[in-house]
């Protein structure tokens, strides 16, 4: 059949309402991600067919409010206002109506064509709340289906109503709060005069106080009184409380206790809850690493055999290294990365779906905020004692703002590769519990970087001050299986295409460095040649030797390369003793935990933030942090 | 201002000094900054009914709105008050 009809759709509403699941089952395969021009922020597009009816449907970012705080709801707002959209799908939680409908109230204000889909009846039902759908369509003026995404029900009514928006059968006229005299008037005002948002949202959203909003009025001259947010607010709630009166009714019947308060009694206790937060963590950790690293060390092996098979039949020396080494040892690399990441984010969406983090973000908040770090910040700075970069990929369950901040610090967190190092090293310069003493010490001095890296941050206006902790704890719900499937190999794939690229890249130049000119001794190599070049930067810090510089460089494409190095360079790790003395080898390490992580978290940096300002300036941040905390070092044992 | 009991001049109960299982009504919310409008974004709006539902000195802050749960920072919660 012929496609005759285009409807562009997007959804809207509050997190965790099922839009996810929605925008999947309406959509199927046929989706992709991006990210909203100039934001972090996730941006879904997919499409489907109603008959001869061809929709294109975004998924938009979970939000509470369209006052703008944040760039998630900048993007909204944005969007609803020069989108190019037909219809908004509202889903709204039905055992959460009252909250989610003042979303509605503000949303019907900025684009009235808003199709409401109650979603979770399921859930309303087994609190005791009925909902008269028809009632409420008729009070709020727009169509009102019912549903429970996650059995299917009422997908294939709102796709009716979605054709009957096509044919124009489907009607809004959507009511409006009366919010008093001083909207009114600055209303009557902007619509004679103009202005990019509609009258009455412009006139209520400046009178909340939002700042865009005034600034544009007062760019026109416009005089704005003085915002009264609570006032309007609380004239929203009461006219709405109002209008639901006799749309929906609690049961008398009403259980004493929901399933999801049953579960708080012991998630959210004083005691038992930081119980069951480390419990979960470490499950966590445990899978990631061993079911993923179980996976990663196949394909590990996968390559390794593949090399040798292949070298038997490259003549060249050169050719077999550049082959064997450089090209298949990238894409190793790469894929080798993949199954500890898909199995994080499978974890982790679980977790999510289920509701469970939002509980775990509220238990950790006091601590974090001690610290001056974002509670949702804990999940990737633990993750990144196992690897920096599914902890950088864990950074995009925080918002924007304070993702970017998330992005600088986790890499100083001692991830397993430096682990490996640290081990080979202190083992040949400390004995017992002298060494012991040095790893821990590297992993406090990680720590430390990342409480006094956020502040710097802040300090210098590269982040901003993280949100106090204001978030819902949202009924526990099964997860979808197909939607957390979907997420887990939509963001796998994400870090494959994009940082695939830098780390492959990245491998061929270090291997280069290491290996040309071909045939050489390992001190006429290129490498030497550039750590000679760089060592004088390092003179201040005490390492004058240009080989331990050296084993930097390497470390650059995976930390666990400076062993090698170092056994290429000095003959063994063993030698090294003879070469570096203790406080230098001790400067060596701070600097080797805080220096950049290694390229793959740098694509992992750019795929989740997709800008390369961000990767550059990460580089530069690590570097220089490094650099000042090894300075310290030294000062203190070796004196000025 | 403040008595020890966190409760103002005006008889009204800071959100924070609330002991668990304490139901009122939102007063109103100090400041006018991002985070009152988010609390507001959130269902904390005057004149709605509110329900302590964990406040102790080592966990977190919940509190119930309208049937949805929401877990507040401490610093944040000082600046809403409730009144009986
Ligand atoms: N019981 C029930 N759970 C649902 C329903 N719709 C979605 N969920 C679950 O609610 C959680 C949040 O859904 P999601 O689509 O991620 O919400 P979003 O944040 O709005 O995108 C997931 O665990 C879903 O499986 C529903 O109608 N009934
Ligand atoms: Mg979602």
């Amino acid at each position: 059949m012929k496609t005759l009809h285009r409807l562009r759709v997007a959804l809207a509403g509050n997190p965790n309402v099922g839009k996810s699941a929605l925008f999947n089952v309406l959509t199927g395969m046929y989706q992709h991600t991006a990210n909203w021009p100039g934001k972090t922020v996730e941006r879904k597009e997919g499409f489907f067919d109603i008959d001869d009816v061809h929709v294109e449907v975004i998924d938009l970012p979970g939000i509470y409010s369209l006052t703008v705080t944040s760039p998630e709801e900048e993007v909204t707002r944005e969007f609803l206002t020069n989108g190019d959209i037909d219809v908004v799908i509202n889903v709204v939680d039905a055992s959460n109506l009252f909250r989610n409908l003042m979303f509605t109230v503000q949303l019907l204000e900025l684009f009235p064509r808003v199709i409401l889909f109650v979603n979770m009846l399921d859930v309303a039902e087994a609190k005791g709340v009925k909902i008269d759908l028809d009632k409420l369509s008729k009070k709020l003026g727009i169509p009102v289906v019912g549903g429970v995404v996650v059995t299917g029900e009422g997908i294939d009514e709102l796709k009716q109503v979605l054709k009957d928006v096509v044919s124009g059968k489907v009607h809004f006229h959507p009511v409006y709060p009366v919010y008093g005299q001083e909207v009114e008037i600055l209303e009557e005002y902007l619509a004679k005069y103009g202005c990019k948002y509609p009258p009455k949202f412009a006139a209520v959203k400046a009178l909340e106080g939002d700042e865009e909003i005034i600034k544009l009025l007062k760019e026109k001259g416009i005089s704005v009184p003085e915002p009264q947010p609570q006032a309007i607010s609380q004239i929203r709630a009461e006219w709405l409380k109002n209008l639901l009166r006799d749309v929906f009714v609690v049961d008398d019947y009403n259980p004493e206790m929901t399933i999801t308060d049953r579960i708080d009694m012991v998630v959210t206790h004083p005691i038992w809850g930081y119980v069951v937060f480390i419990l979960v963590m470490f499950l966590m950790f445990y899978i990631t690493f061993t079911f993923g690293g179980y996976f990663a060390n196949l394909i590990d092996m996968f390559f390794g055999w593949l090399g040798d098979a292949i070298s038997k039949y490259i003549a060249s020396d050169l050719w077999r290294s550049f082959i064997v080494d450089a090209v298949i040892g990238g894409v190793g690399s790469v894929l080798t990365f993949t199954p500890i990441i898909f199995t994080f984010f499978l974890m982790y969406s679980i977790l999510e779906d289920s509701g469970y983090i939002a509980r775990a973000a509220a238990m950790m908040d006091r601590l974090m905020h001690l610290l001056g770090l974002p509670a949702k910040l804990f999940f990737p700075l633990i993750l990144g004692m196992g690897c920096t970069v599914p902890a950088v990929m864990g950074t995009t369950a925080l918002e924007e703002e304070e993702r970017k901040l998330g992005v600088y610090l986790v890499g100083f967190m001692p991830c397993s590769a430096r682990l490996a190092v640290y081990s080979a090293i202190v083992s040949a310069f400390f004995r017992g519990y002298t060494g012991a003493l040095v790893i821990v010490s590297m992993y406090l001095i990680g720590f430390l970087a990342v409480v006094v890296g956020a502040k710097v941050l802040k300090m210098f206006g590269l982040a901003k001050d993280t949100m106090p902790l204001v978030i819902e704890l949202p009924s526990y719900h099964i997860p979808h299986i197909r939607t957390v499937l979907y997420s887990t190999w939509i963001r796998t794939k994400e870090f494959i295409y994009k940082a695939g690229t830098l780390i492959f890249v990245s491998t061929i130049v270090i291997w280069m460095l290491v290996n040309m000119p071909f045939g050489v001794k390992p001190e006429d190599s290129y490498l030497a040649w550039l750590g000679r070049v760089i060592a004088p930067l390092f003179a201040p810090l005490g390492l004058a030797d240009w080989r331990i510089v050296s084993t930097l460089i390497p470390s650059f494409a995976a930390k666990e390369a400076a062993i090698a190095t170092i056994g290429v360079l000095y003959g063994g790790v063993e030698m090294l003793k003879h070469a570096i003395t203790i406080p230098q080898i001790l400067v060596f390490l701070v600097f080797f935990t805080l220096y950049t992580p290694c390229m793959a978290t740098l694509g992992a940096i750019y795929s989740v933030t997709k800008r390369w300002k961000v990767v550059f300036l990460s580089v530069l941040f690590s570097f220089a942090t490094a650099y000042i905390f090894a300075f310290m070092t030294r000062l203190i044992v070796m004196g000025v | 201002m403040l008595t020890p009991m966190g409760v103002g001049k005006e008889g009204l109960m800071n959100l924070e000094m609330a002991p668990e299982g304490f139901e009122g009504i939102v007063a109103y919310i100090d400041g006018g900054d991002r985070v009152s409008q988010r609390m507001m974004a959130l269902g904390i709006v005057p004149g709605t009914h509110i329900k302590v539902i964990r406040n102790s000195s080592f966990g977190p802050l919940i509190v119930d709105i309208e049937g949805t749960r929401i877990a507040l920072g401490r610093g944040v919660s000082s600046k809403v008050w409730l009144r009986k």
